[in-house]
Order: C-alpha cells, then sequence, then structure tokens
C-alpha cells in the first residue's frame, strides 16, 4: 500500500450550544494516500464540512470542538498540535478552497496581491519573488499575467475559483481540500474548474479531498469515494466499484436519485424522509428511518464497520445480521 | 484547455490596469461632485486650510498679538496709525476691524483657523487610529475583550464631553497637548462603536475564513483584510469628528480652559468680545461666522461623503 499522508481514526467533533450538543462528525476513519484523492458526499448537514474544518483547526473556537480521535497528517497528530505550528501547515502544506468564489476574495486587493499574500505568510518568498510567483500561478490556472492588477470584481466566477485554486496551491501544499468548489458555479464552468483541478493535482503531485454533494462531480475527479451519513461514514472504497455496487442502502438511494438518461424511469426515486436530527441521535442504526431494507433489528443494533475486499460498509446486511437484500429495492419498492 | 481560455484576454493591453483604477477614483469623485453643497463645503475648507498654512505671509504672529490701544474696537474698513516695535509708525487697513486691544481681527482669525485645524486633524487622527484599532479588536476578539473595550467607551459616552474635556484640562492644566489630549479622548467612542460594527458584520465573510485558511495571523487578518474595507464609514465619520473637534476646542477656550490668550482662538476671541457685544458687534460677529462656516464645510463634506462612499463604493 502507498505511504499515507492523511490518516483520521475515529475522529469525533461536536459543537456546543447552550441547549445541546450538536453531534456533527461521529468516529470517522479515512486514509489517505500520497497522491491519493478522495471524494467526500453527502447531503447537507452530514459533517463533510466539518470534516474539513476539523482537518484545518479552522472550527469555531467557543463551540466547535474536537471530542475523540487523531488526525495524523505524515504523522504528526493535527488535533494536538499548537495553533502556532497548525498555522505553519494551513495554506502551505493543508490548503482549502471554499465553496462561494463570490465571497472568498477580499474585495479591496487586487489578485496578485492576494496570491502573493500566502507566499509571504509561509515566508517562502520576499514582496517581489512572490509577485512574479503570483503571475505564474495566475497562468497556471489559465488567466494572463497582466491581469494580476486587477480586483476580483473584474472577474467572472469561474475565474474567481480559478484565482482561489491558484491562491491554494501557491505554496505548493501536500494536501488540497475542496469544499463544494463548483457548486456556486455554472455547469460549463464546473466541468472547466473540475478538469483544472484534477490536471494540477497531478502536475503538483498533490493529494485531494473533493466535498461534494453532487455524485457526478466526485465521480469526474476521485479515485476513492467516502459517502457520508449524519456524521459517520457509511461506505467507502474505490470510486468505480461504489458507484458500479453499491453495498449500502443509502449510497444505493442517492445514485438512485441522479436523473439518468439511459434508464427509462418516469420519475426518480428520492430517498425518503430526513436526515436525524444531530442533537438527538436515533438507536441502532442512524440510517434506519429511511431504509427500505430496515428490519426490526436495524432498530436497536448499531452497525459497525465491515471491510468487504478493501471497501468498508456500516450496514447490519452486511454483518449477515439481517439478510442481504440489496438490489430488491426493499419493501417500499 | 488552459490555450482556448486565454485567447480572448491575450492581447488585452496591460495599461487596462491604471485605466481601471483610475475610474474606481473618478466613479467615486462623479458621486461627490454631484452633490453642490458638499464641493461647497470642500472649497471653504481648503480655503481655511491654505489660510492656516500661508497666515505668517498674511498677518506677523508678533503683530496679531501686540496690543494697539489707541485703535481698539476699530470698526471694519478703519484705516489707523499703528506702532511698530522699532518706534516708528505705520498706516494699517483693519478690513474686519479690530477688538478691545486694537488687534487685527482679520489676522486674529487667520492665526486662528491654524490653531482650529491642528487640533481638527491631530485629535480626530489620534481618536481615529485608537478608536478604529479598540473597535477592530471587539468586534473580530468578542467575549471579554469586547465587554472591557464597549463598556468603557460606553462610561465614556455618558460624561457630556465638554464635561470630560473640562476634567482633564482642569486636572493636568490648560495647554495645547492637554486640549489635544482631552478633545481626543472624547472622540474616540464614535469611532469605536462604528468599527466594531463593521467587523462585526465583516468577520464572518467567507474571504475572513479564507485568510484563515492560509495560516495568516489574526494581525494580518485585522489590519489587512477587515481595516480597509471598513474605510468608507471611518472616513466620514473623521469628517464629521473634525467638525465636532473644533466646536468642543473653540468651546474650551471661550470657557478658558484651551488656548490662552494672546495666542489667538476664535473661541478665546468670542470670549473676549462678550463684555463688548452691544457696543462692538464686529468683534464677536467675524469670530463667530468663522466658527460657523468651518463647522458648516466639514458637515457638508461628511455628508456629501457618506453619500458617495455608501452604499458601498462600487470598484
Amino acid at each position: 500500500m502507498d505511504e499515507q499522508l492523511l490518516s483520521i481514526q475515529n475522529l469525533t467533533t461536536q459543537y456546543l450550544t447552550d441547549e445541546s450538543v450538536i453531534h456533527a462528525v461521529n468516529g470517522i476513519n479515512l486514509h489517505l494516500a500520497k497522491g491519493g484523492s478522495l471524494g467526500l458526499v453527502g447531503e447537507s448537514g452530514a459533517g463533510k464540512t466539518t470534516t474539513a474544518y476539523s482537518i484545518m483547526g479552522l472550527l469555531p473556537k467557543l463551540t466547535g470542538k474536537i471530542t475523540q480521535g487523531k488526525i495524523l497528517f505524515e504523522g504528526k497528530d493535527l488535533t494536538r498540535l499548537p495553533e502556532d505550528e497548525m498555522r505553519k501547515i494551513r495554506g502551505n502544506e493543508i490548503s482549502m478552497i471554499f465553496q462561494d468564489p463570490m465571497t472568498s476574495l477580499n474585495p479591496i486587493l487586487t489578485v496578485g496581491d492576494q496570491i502573493a499574500e500566502v507566499l509571504e505568510i509561509h515566508g517562502t518568498a520576499d514582496t517581489h519573488a512572490a509577485l512574479a510567483k503570483a503571475g505564474d500561478m495566475l497562468e497556471m490556472v489559465g488567466i494572463p499575467r497582466d491581469r494580476m492588477h486587477e480586483y476580483p470584481h473584474q472577474f467572472s466566477g469561474g475565474m474567481k475559483q480559478r484565482v482561489i485554486i491558484a491562491i491554494a496551491l501557491a505554496c505548493n501544499p501536500k494536501l488540497l481540500i475542496a469544499d463544494e468548489p463548483t457548486t456556486a458555479l455554472d455547469v460549463t464552468i464546473q466541468a472547466q474548474v473540475l478538469r483544472m483541478i484534477r490536471d494540477l493535482k497531478v502536475k503538483l503531485d498533490t493529494s485531494l479531498i473533493l466535498i461534494s454533494h453532487n455524485l457526478g462531480v466526485v465521480a469526474q475527479v476521485c479515485e476513492n469515494v467516502a459517502i457520508m451519513y449524519a456524521g459517520r461514514i457509511v461506505e467507502y472504497g474505490p470510486l468505480r466499484e461504489v458507484f458500479s455496487r453499491p453495498l449500502h442502502p443509502y449510497t444505493e438511494g442517492l445514485l438512485n436519485s441522479i436523473p439518468r438518461i439511459e434508464v427509462d424511469k418516469d420519475r426518480l426515486s428520492p430517498i425518503r424522509g430526513m436526515m436525524p436530527d444531530p442533537s438527538t441521535m436515533p438507536h441502532g442504526c442512524i440510517f434506519k428511518p429511511r431504509c427500505p431494507y430496515a428490519a426490526a433489528a436495524c432498530g436497536t443494533r448499531a452497525p459497525h464497520i465491515t471491510e468487504i475486499s478493501g471497501r468498508s460498509v456500516m450496514c447490519l446486511m452486511h454483518e449477515g445480521v439481517i439478510p442481504n437484500t440489496m438490489g430488491t429495492g426493499g419493501h417500499h419498492a | 484547455m488552459e490555450k482556448k481560455l486565454r485567447t480572448p484576454h491575450a492581447t488585452r493591453p496591460s495599461a487596462r490596469k491604471s485605466a481601471k483604477q483610475k475610474t474606481a477614483f473618478q466613479e467615486f469623485w462623479r458621486r461627490f461632485k454631484k452633490n453642490r453643497l458638499a464641493v461647497a463645503g470642500f472649497v471653504i475648507v481648503v480655503i481655511y486650510i491654505l489660510m492656516a498654512i500661508f497666515a505668517d505671509l498674511f498677518f506677523s504672529y508678533d503683530f496679531i498679538t501686540e496690543n494697539q490701544i489707541s485703535n481698539a474696537f476699530a470698526p471694519p474698513l478703519t484705516t489707523a496709525e499703528i506702532d511698530l516695535n522699532n518706534g516708528a509708525t505705520a498706516q494699517h487697513l483693519y478690513i474686519l476691524g479690530a477688538d478691545n486691544f486694537g488687534r487685527d481681527i482679520l489676522g486674529r482669525i487667520i492665526h486662528g483657523a491654524r490653531v482650529s485645524m491642528v487640533i481638527g486633524f491631530t485629535t480626530i487622527a489620534f481618536a481615529g487610529i485608537v478608536g478604529s484599532a479598540l473597535g477592530a479588536i471587539a468586534g473580530y476578539y468578542g467575549g471579554k475583550i469586547e465587554s472591557v473595550i464597549m463598556r468603557g467607551t460606553d462610561i465614556l459616552l455618558a460624561i457630556p464631553n465638554i464635561l470630560f474635556a473640562l476634567a482633564i484640562v482642569a486636572a493636568l492644566g490648560p495647554s495645547f497637548q492637554n486640549l489635544l489630549l482631552a478633545i481626543g479622548i472624547t472622540s474616540i467612542p464614535a469611532f469605536v462603536r462604528l468599527m466594531r460594527a463593521s467587523v462585526l458584520t465583516l468577520k464572518n465573510q467567507e474571504f475572513i475564513e479564507a485568510a484563515r485558511a492560509l495560516g495568516a495571523r489574526d494581525f494580518r487578518i485585522i489590519v489587512r483584510h477587515i481595516m480597509p474595507n471598513c474605510m468608507a464609514p471611518i472616513i466620514v465619520q473623521a469628517t464629521l469628528g473634525i467638525a465636532q473637534s473644533i466646536l468642543s476646542a473653540t468651546s474650551l477656550s471661550f470657557l478658558g480652559l484651551g488656548i490662552q490668550p494672546p495666542s489667538p482662538e476664535w473661541g478665546n476671541m468670542l470670549s473676549d468680545a462678550r463684555s463688548y457685544i452691544s457696543y462692538a458687534p464686529h468683534t464677536l460677529l467675524f469670530p463667530g461666522l468663522a466658527i460657523m462656516t468651518v463647522i458648516l464645510a466639514y458637515n457638508l463634506i461628511g455628508d456629501g461623503l457618506r453619500d458617495a462612499l455608501d452604499p458601498k463604493l462600487k470598484r
């Protein structure tokens, strides 16, 4: 197996509010090899962004807390690193791209200055060299160098997202976390930006975690995929296998919710119901209330991670507790 | 793919930059110009500033501080004989008349402008920097630091400005520095509140989070990313604040706690002249007009800037 770059072990992150504890991430395990790419897929509120913030150490100071687990990045546990050390890693070794390019750039600094800034912060280059590098970075993302003196409002959404990618990659990070990088862009620009992320990832030998609620986006870029549901990773495996033969009912449900041109179907089949309230998790399997295959046992016994030929899944069907009826559509069909 | 995307822009001249930046300022100037009153205020302030800078070219400081008792209360536009230091005499035209000691009122107003402008700018520079910094810290960090800073400014706000300035000057003695200090401190709260409010709206913007994700320190985030984005309301407040400061300074001088005679200051000119209001109204009228026009001018500029900068300057 390849050398591990990032290894998340039993990560549990909670938000503490006055009234309740929000269980945002509940003991997830993730591994990312050097140069690998991982898609993190799930509905809104599944804990994808919280996972990213936990890695970056950017959880809100007063409310967000990692209560358990480790995040090993090149062997260092990021959850225990002092803020000073963490700051040296952020933007330098781990970079993050945010969802909305419209608001992710400072409106009163030129894009060149903003790219140069990250180089200055990490002392990679002096002011002059940093600006020169900023020009190089712009060209790398397909924006002419002489536009580096312009302000963000002079760029379109897609170009802004490229500038943000240029900023994120300026220090040549080992890991890039892209949090819904294309959600705010229209479809044609989405494809361009995704292709660029993929090409640059290969060119710069950066590992990638791509967060998205869109399976199609992940499919274009990632080797492995982790499906998140209510703060847990319910299924993990190589992208092709997961998509062609999902092991978890939730994954199957997600795939069935995508319109497909080659399948003649009058209606899409959405997953019924809503994700459970993260402050009061149900007993047993968290997906039981929405699961078409659910049996009585699912309400009392929480599933563990089951490893099946390099993939992992959290479902009692694969633990042999209840009969495996995957693919039949269950009793809702 | 990169190539295809590049072609439409590749021929774009790099001169574009300067053209665009100019437009930002031109846009502001275009909006400001639309407000005729603000432009009038701007012209008046420029005239006063020029007067303050070149005061010595019009009247020497010695001349306007020396008594010419024989010419006391000379009405405007009288020509009278004055004693020069070397014992000789000369003819002098009192354009705005003379005060109770026979000193030229126009000269004293011009030299008084120097004092007022210096007070206005230095106190607001002081209050603006200290107040903005405190406001930014309070807004950015929140929690206990915020409570301490904001309650401090609340206390300052609860004390009437003049009373507070009086207390400082009374305690430390009436000197120019103490006057600046007193007025400067009373001007701080407005900036603290304004800055804090702006920071609160800005701090949850994604580009602040992005800066943090780049490994920027809090100091860099505040100074480079937050404060410049809050400048518009601060500039407006500073302009209005200058008017307030000048008014406070003249008030204190009027009460005898600011600039001490024979140094010319509009407030102490009024104070000296008030006993003669019915006998020689011009001694009171002209300094009063000077104060009024300057305050009015700054307020007009302030309003004009508010309109031109807010809603947020489209850059």
